[in-house]
C-alpha cells in the first residue's frame, strides 16, 4: 500500500509537470474566489501530506505521527494543530503555513524542506494567500475526518466487534439506532438488519438519544481520558450537524431537555447543560466525586437527577444550579436511571448498579421506596411504556423483569451470550431490543 | 502526438507500479519475524498479566491497591486474572480497549503516556509489551487461554559462588499444561529479599552479591512466587570442622544425628567454622533454663560438675523432661501460644483452660490431641477448659487468623482483602476458613450455630466453608471443624507438625529454622529445610510428643555449642556455628532473681512463694513483670524478644527496686549467709554458683579479693557484697541464657 501511495504521488507529479504550461486556471486571480478543493487541496496532497498526515501504524504496530505535530489532511487537523496557528482565516501573514511556504529557498523552516523537494511556485503560494485572505473556506471538504490512526497495513478487520453500548428506537419504531466503537449502527426493525454504519468523531461512544421532536440525534462519547465529545446528527439524513467539546473525559450519557438544551454526563465527574444554538455551556454541575453514568430530567424539566460511580443519586435544581440532595443507598457504582412514564403520582425513578440491586426512588422527596436484589449485575434499565414493569439488562446475558410494586422478579429471559449493556423498548409493540458484547443485537418479545 | 506520449508514459508507470507492488508484498509476506509477531496468539492470562507485574502496574502502590488507582483496579500482582479481564474488557462499557482501533485503546495509551497517565511513561509505544497488548486486542481481546501455568523454574535454584564479584545470570522458564516451556526471564520480577545483600539488574536479570552469606531472591511470574538461594562462603579457605564429637556420640541412629548432619552440611558450604562445645556447668544452666525455666540450684551445679558418668548429659535431659518443673514451664509456654487469659474479664475461663492445659502437659498428651480438643471444643467455657480457645480473639476472621498462625504457622491475614501476594493463599481460603468459624458461637457457652455465615467481600455473597489451600466443604455444612481438624492432624499435613517443631526449635536454639515462626511461606524458606522436614517427620512418628523433639535437640552437638563466636563465625546469626544467646523471658528472669536473692516476689493476691511462670492470669499485678516486658497475650506473644531485651528493662534492672530493694533484706540469701558468718569469698563463690551456675574463675576471685577488705568481718562488708549480688544479677551472663 505504502509503495502504491508513493507511486501514485509520483504519477500525479509527473502528470502535473506535463500539464503545467496549460494550467492557467490554477493561477491566482484576485477577482475570483479560490475554491479549496479545486485549487488548494491538490497542492496540500502532493506537497504536504507525505509528512503531515494523521498518524499511521504499520504491521509491526510502529506508529508514525505527523511531523511537528502539524496535521494537514483534515479540517480538524488543520484547525487543531499548533493551537490553530497553521491557518488564521483572513490573515495570511499570521498563518504559519503561509509563512513557511513563502520563506526563501534554503532558509531553515521552509516548507516543503529544501532537501526533500523544490519550493512551491509563486503561483501556488499566491493561491494560498488569496484563499486565506478570502476567509480560508474549506467548502464541503472535511478531509480525513476520523482523526484516527490509519493503518498502513490491511485495514484491521476485527474478529470480535465492540460492544453495543446504547440503543434507541426511531420515533416511528421502524429503525433501531445503536452505538459502539465502530460508530452509529442503523438497523431495520424488526429484521435488525444493519442498513448503515455512520462514523462518529469519537473513539468511544456511550449514549445516543433522540431530540423531543425526533429530528435530531445526540451521540455522547469521547476519546478516553482525553476529551468528551457530543455530536449531533440529523435524522434521517444522519448528517453531522455539530460537535460540542468541553468535557475532559468521555461523555457517558446525554439527555435532551428541549430542542435547544441538552445535558451531558461525563467520566470527568461533571455534568454540563448545553445551549445548542450557541454551542456554549449554560451551567456546569460539579458534585459527583467519581464519573457520572446516567442522567434524567423530571418535574417539567426543572430538576435533573444524576448518578454514577460514586454510588450516589443526586438531584439538581436546574434554575439555581444547586445540588438539592444526594441519596446514597447503593453500595457500589450505579449504572443507569430511568423515570417511570406516568405523571399521576410523585415521580418515581428506578436505578441499577453493581450491588445487583434495582432500587425505586421518589427523588423529589428524597426517599428510596423499595428495592429488589437480582442474581446478575444490571447494567441498563428501562420502564415498559405503561409503567407496570421495569426491565433490567444484566451482565449474565439475561434480562430481568421486575414488578415495581411487589419488587419481585417476574421474568428472566435469556438474551445474548455475555454482557448486555443496552436495551430499548419499542414505542408501541412492547418488544425489547437488547445489545451488548461482540456487537450483538437481539429482539426479545416478553410474554 | 503529445497525447499518445502521455498515455504511453502513464501506462508504463502504472505497469511498473504493479510490478513493484507485487514484489513488495512478496517481501513482506516472507519476513518471518513480522508475520510471527502479528500472528502469535496472545493469551491474556499468560502473556499480559506478567507485563502488569513486571512494570509494577498491579503493585500495591498503583492499580493493585485495594481501591485501585485512578478508578482503575487490578488484582494485586495479578492474583485474580478474571477480575482483571473484567476491569479491562468489560467495565465502563469496554472503554479501556478499542476493538475497532486497537492502538487507540486506553490500556495502551495510558502506560505509553500518549494520554496523561498518573503513573507516567511506563511502556515504550513500540516495545514488545505494547505490541502484545495491541495484538491481543486485534485478535479480539478474548480471555481464551491455551495453556495453564503449572510451575516456574528459576535457575539457578541454589548457587554457591566462589567469587563475590562474579555475576549470576538468572533464568525463568515457565512450564505450561500443554507441555510447552517458555523462557519468561524478561517478564519475571526478581527481588532480593535483602536489597543490601544482592543487586539485581532488572533489564537483564543479572544478580550480583554485595556481601557474602546465604541470600534469597524472590522470583515472581504470574501467580507463582519462587525463592532461590545464592550463597557466597563467608570465609575464603576451606574449613575443617571437627566431626569427632558426632562420631563419639552414643547416639547412633541416623534420625538422631540428623540435626548435626544438616547443620554441618551448610556450615561446610558456607565455610563457617563452629565454636567449641560448652562445659558441663554451662550445659547444665542452658538446658535447665530451656526445659524447666529455672536456673539450676547450687546443689545441682555442684553435683553435675562432679559427676563422672559419660552419659550424664543424657541422664540430665531425661531427668529434666520428667520433672514437675518441666510440666510447669511448658504449661506456660503453651499458655502463651494459646494466649490463655487474653480476655482479662474471662478469669474463670482462663483458670479452667490453664488447668486443663497443665493436665495435658503433665500426662504427656500428644500435641495433635491437644489441638484436636481445642478446635473441637464446645460447651460452657467456665467449665470446659479448651472451649476458651473460642474466647481468645473476637470474631470469626480473627479466629481464622489465630488458628492458622498457631497451628499452621502461616499468616492468612493478607488474603482477607486480596489473594496473598507472596504465597498461595486466596481470598477463598481466608473467607472459607472464616466461614467455618462463623458457625461457632463464642459466648460463654460455645456452641454450633448452623445458620451463621460470613460474606465474601469479592463476591459479596456468603463465603463457602473451605479448608485453606485444600478443598471446599459443602456450603450447608453446619460444623466444618471436624473436617478441618482431620486435615490438620493428618500425618502428611504440610504445616501442622512443622509449625510446632519450628517453635520448639526456636525455644531451644534461639532462632526458628523458619523465622518469624508464624510466617511459613514458599518465599520465606527455612534455613535448613531438610532438617525441618526430618524433625517434623520424627515428631509425627513419635506420636506428636514434644518431649521427644526437645530431647533430640537438647542432645545434639549444635545445642551444646558455645555462644562465644570465633572471629570467622561472628557474623553468623542463623547457621548455628555458635549458640544464640537468648534473653530470659520476663517470667523466668523474675523467678531467677527471686531464686538467687532467696526473696520471693509478690504477684497480685497470689500466695507468697508463687512463681511467675505458674501465674494463670497474664495480667496479675506485678511491677517486676511489667518492667521486664511481659506479654499480656492480647496479641500474639511471639516475636516479642525486642520488648524483653530493651533499654527499659536494663535501666530498671540497674536502678530500680526490683533488685535494690530486695538484695540484702532480712532472710535473703545474702542476709542468711552473713548471719551464718560465712567468709566473704565463700559468699562470692555461693553467689556465682547460684546466679551463674558456675564457680568463680581465678580472675573473678582476684577481682573480688581486691575489693573486699579482709580485716573486717563479712557483716561489715555488707555494702560491697550487696554490690556483688547486684552486679551478678545485672550482667549479661545472668540475664541471658548463653
Amino acid at each position: 500500500m505504502y509503495h502504491k501511495e508513493i507511486l501514485s504521488i509520483i504519477k500525479i507529479i509527473i502528470l502535473f509537470l506535463f500539464f503545467m504550461p496549460s494550467t492557467s486556471d490554477l493561477s491566482a486571480n484576485p477577482q475570483t474566489v479560490v475554491d479549496f478543493e479545486k485549487s488548494i487541496s491538490p497542492i496540500l496532497q502532493n506537497r504536504c501530506f507525505k509528512c503531515h498526515s494523521a498518524p499511521t501504524i504499520d504491521v509491526n504496530g510502529n506508529v508514525t505521527k505527523p511531523k511537528g505535530s502539524v496535521q494537514l489532511d483534515s479540517v480538524m487537523g488543520i484547525r487543531e494543530s499548533l493551537h490553530g496557528e497553521v491557518i488564521v482565516a483572513g490573515e495570511p501573514d499570521n498563518s504559519l503555513l503561509y509563512h513557511r511556504i513563502t520563506l526563501p529557498e534554503g532558509e531553515t523552516g521552509i516548507m516543503p524542506p529544501t532537501e526533500d523537494s523544490t519550493p512551491l511556485t509563486k503561483q501556488e503560494t499566491d493561491l494560498f494567500e488569496q484563499w486565506i485572505k478570502q476567509g480560508a473556506d474549506f467548502g464541503e471538504w472535511k478531509g480525513n475526518q476520523s482523526q484516527r490512526i490509519q493503518s498502513k497495513s490491511k485495514r484491521h478487520q476485527p474478529t470480535v466487534m465492540s460492544p453495543i453500548t446504547s440503543l434507541v428506537f426511531s420515533p416511528d419504531g421502524k429503525s433501531v439506532i445503536a452505538c459502539s466503537q465502530a460508530g452509529l449502527h442503523i438497523y431495520d426493525y424488526p429484521s435488525l438488519d444493519q442498513t448503515k454504519l455512520i462514523e462518529v468523531n469519537a473513539y468511544n461512544i456511550h449514549d445516543v438519544a433522540f431530540s423531543p421532536n425526533g429530528e435530531r440525534l445526540a451521540v455522547g462519547g469521547g476519546n478516553p481520558a482525553t476529551e468528551g465529545i457530543i455530536e449531533i446528527f440529523s435524522w434521517i439524513e444522519l448528517k453531522s450537524l455539530n460537535i460540542f467539546k468541553q468535557h475532559k473525559d468521555s461523555v457517558m450519557a446525554v439527555s435532551w431537555r428541549d430542542e435547544n438544551t441538552l445535558a451531558s454526563a461525563s467520566l470527568d465527574r461533571s455534568i454540563i447543560l448545553w445551549d445548542l444554538s450557541t454551542g456554549k455551556p449554560i451551567k456546569q454541575f460539579e458534585g459527583h466525586s467519581r464519573g457520572v453514568s446516567s442522567l434524567c430530567f423530571l418535574n417539567d424539566n426543572q430538576l435533573l437527577v444524576s448518578t454514577g460511580i460514586d454510588q450516589n443519586i443526586r438531584v439538581w435544581d436546574l434554575t439555581s444550579g444547586e445540588l438539592l440532595r444526594s441519596m446514597n443507598n447503593h453500595t457500589l457504582p450505579v449504572h443507569d436511571l430511568a423515570l417511570r412514564p406516568s405523571e399521576s403520582t410523585l415521580p418515581m425513578l428506578v436505578s441499577v448498579g453493581d450491588d445487583k440491586t434495582v432500587r425505586f426512588w421518589q427523588p423529589t422527596i428524597g426517599r428510596m421506596v423499595k428495592f429488589a436484589r437480582l442474581k446478575g449485575t444490571p447494567l441498563d434499565v428501562s420502564w415498559m411504556h405503561n409503567g407496570t414493569q421495569v426491565i433490567a439488562a444484566c451482565d449474565d446475558g439475561i434480562i430481568r423483569l421486575v414488578d415495581p410494586d411487589s419488587v419481585e422478579v417476574t421474568a428472566e429471559i435469556q438474551g445474548i451470550s455475555g454482557w448486555i449493556y443496552a436495551l430499548a423498548v419499542h414505542p408501541t409493540d412492547g418488544s425489547i431490543v437488547i445489545g451488548g458484547e461482540n456487537g450483538q443485537v437481539k429482539r426479545i418479545i416478553p410474554k | 502526438m503529445k497525447v499518445i506520449q502521455i498515455i504511453l508514459i502513464t501506462l508504463v508507470l502504472t505497469l511498473c507500479g504493479y510490478l513493484v507492488q507485487t514484489v513488495t508484498y512478496a517481501n513482506e509476506y516472507q519476513t518471518p519475524n513480522q508475520s510471527s509477531v502479528a500472528n502469535d496468539f496472545v493469551d491474556f492470562e499468560n502473556d499480559l498479566i506478567p507485563i502488569f507485574s513486571k512494570f509494577g502496574c498491579n503493585a500495591g502502590a498503583c492499580h493493585g491497591s485495594a481501591a485501585g488507582r485512578g478508578e482503575f483496579k487490578l488484582s494485586l500482582f495479578g492474583g485474580n486474572p478474571q477480575a482483571d479481564y473484567k476491569s479491562i474488557v468489560r467495565q465502563l462499557a469496554g472503554r479501556r480497549i478499542n476493538l475497532m482501533h486497537p492502538e487507540q485503546s486506553l490500556v495502551i495509551l495510558k502506560p505509553t503516556a500518549q494520554t496523561n497517565h498518573g503513573g507516567g511513561h511506563v511502556l515504550d509505544e513500540n516495545g514488545e509489551a505494547a505490541r502484545l497488548f495491541r495484538n491481543w486486542i486485534q485478535q479480539g481481546a478474548s480471555y481464551e487461554t491455551l495453556r495453564r501455568l503449572e510451575r516456574v523454574e528459576i535457575s539457578p535454584q541454589k548457587h554457591v559462588i566462589a567469587n563475590l564479584e562474579s555475576p549470576i545470570q538468572l533464568y525463568a522458564d515457565a512450564h505450561f499444561s500443554d507441555g510447552t516451556k517458555r523462557d519468561v526471564t524478561r517478564w519475571t520480577v526478581f527481588t532480593a529479599e535483602d536489597s543490601s545483600a544482592i543487586e539485581i539488574d532488572a533489564s537483564n536479570a543479572i544478580a550480583k552479591l554485595k556481601r557474602p552469606g546465604r541470600h534469597i531472591i524472590l522470583a515472581r511470574y504470574l501467580t507463582e512466587v519462587v525463592s532461590i538461594e545464592l550463597i557466597a562462603p563467608l570465609n575464603n579457605a576451606e574449613i575443617q570442622n571437627n566431626h569427632r564429637t558426632i562420631e563419639n556420640s552414643q547416639r547412633t541412629k541416623s534420625s538422631e544425628k540428623i540435626i548435626d548432619i544438616e547443620i554441618q552440611k551448610l556450615l561446610s558450604i558456607l565455610r563457617l567454622p563452629f565454636s567449641g562445645t560448652i562445659d558441663d556447668a554451662t550445659f547444665l544452666r542452658r538446658v535447665t533454663l530451656d526445659l524447666t525455666g529455672r536456673i539450676p540450684t547450687t546443689d545441682a551445679v555442684k553435683a553435675f560438675t562432679t559427676d563422672t558418668s559419660r552419659k550424664k548429659r543424657e541422664d540430665l535431659v531425661d531427668k529434666l523432661l520428667e520433672s514437675n518443673e518441666f510440666n510447669e514451664y511448658w504449661t506456660l509456654q503453651f499458655a502463651k501460644l494459646l494466649r490463655i487469659g487474653a480476655k482479662e474479664r474471662n478469669t474463670q475461663g482462663a483458670f479452667v483452660y490453664h488447668e486443663w492445659l497443665s493436665n495435658q502437659i503433665r500426662e504427656g498428651v500428644g500435641y495433635d490431641k491437644i489441638v484436636r480438643a481445642v478446635i473441637l471444643a464446645t460447651g460452657d467455657s467456665h467449665e470446659i477448659g479448651p472451649a476458651n480457645f473460642y474466647r481468645t480473639v473476637d470474631g470469626p476472621r480473627e479466629q481464622a487468623e489465630f488458628m492458622s498462625e498457631l497451628f499452621m504457622g502461616v499468616r492468612l491475614r493478607c488474603a482477607n482483602c486480596h489473594n496473598h501476594p507472596l504465597d498461595k493463599w486466596t481470598q477463598d481460603d481466608y473467607h472459607g476458613l472464616t466461614a467455618i468459624f462463623a458457625k461457632i458461637e463464642d459466648e460463654q457457652v460455645i456452641k454450633v450455630k448452623p445458620s451463621a455465615e460470613v460474606i465474601h467481600p469479592a463476591t459479596r455473597e456468603k463465603a463457602i466453608p473451605r479448608i485453606p489451600g485444600e478443598k471446599y466443604l459443602p456450603s450447608d455444612i453446619s460444623d466444618g471443624r471436624g473436617e478441618l481438624v482431620e486435615w490438620l492432624t493428618k500425618t502428611d499435613n504440610p504445616y501442622f507438625a512443622k509449625a510446632i517443631v519450628n517453635r520448639l526449635w526456636k525455644a531451644m536454639m534461639g532462632r526458628g529454622l523458619v523465622e518469624p515462626v508464624d510466617d511459613f511461606r514458599s518465599t520465606n524458606p527455612a534455613t535448613h529445610l531438610e532438617l525441618l522436614t526430618a524433625l517434623a517427620d520424627d515428631f509425627v512418628k513419635h506420636g506428636y510428643e514434644i518431649k521427644r523433639t526437645l530431647q533430640l535437640i537438647a542432645l545434639s552437638d549444635a545445642y551444646a555449642r558455645s555462644s562465644n563466636a570465633l572471629s570467622e563465625n561472628r557474623s553468623d546469626d542463623r547457621f548455628y556455628s555458635h549458640a544464640v544467646k537468648k534473653p530470659l523471658s520476663p517470667e523466668v528472669l523474675a523467678d531467677a532473681v527471686s531464686d538467687v536473692l532467696d526473696v520471693p516476689d509478690r504477684y497480685g493476691n497470689e500466695p507468697i512463694g508463687t512463681r511467675a511462670i505458674s501465674l494463670v492470669n497474664p495480667n496479675t499485678e506485678s511491677d517486676a513483670l511489667d518492667i521486664l516486658g511481659r506479654c499480656s497475650r492480647e496479641t500474639s506473644c511471639e516475636n516479642s524478644d525486642e520488648a524483653i531485651d530493651g533499654l527499659q528493662r536494663k535501666l530498671h534492672l540497674f536502678n530500680g527496686d526490683l533488685l535494690n530493694a530486695r538484695i540484702g533484706v532480712k532472710d535473703s540469701r545474702l542476709d542468711k549467709l552473713l548471719i551464718q558468718n560465712k567468709s566473704p569469698m565463700d559468699i562470692v563463690s555461693e553467689f556465682y554458683i547460684s546466679a551463674l551456675s558456675r564457680y568463680p574463675t581465678d580472675d573473678d576471685i582476684t577481682f573480688w579479693q581486691q575489693h573486699i577488705d579482709f580485716n573486717e568481718s563479712a557483716n561489715s562488708q555488707r555494702a560491697i557484697l550487696e554490690d556483688l549480688v547486684w552486679s551478678l544479677l545485672t550482667c549479661d551472663e545472668f540475664v541471658m541464657n548463653h
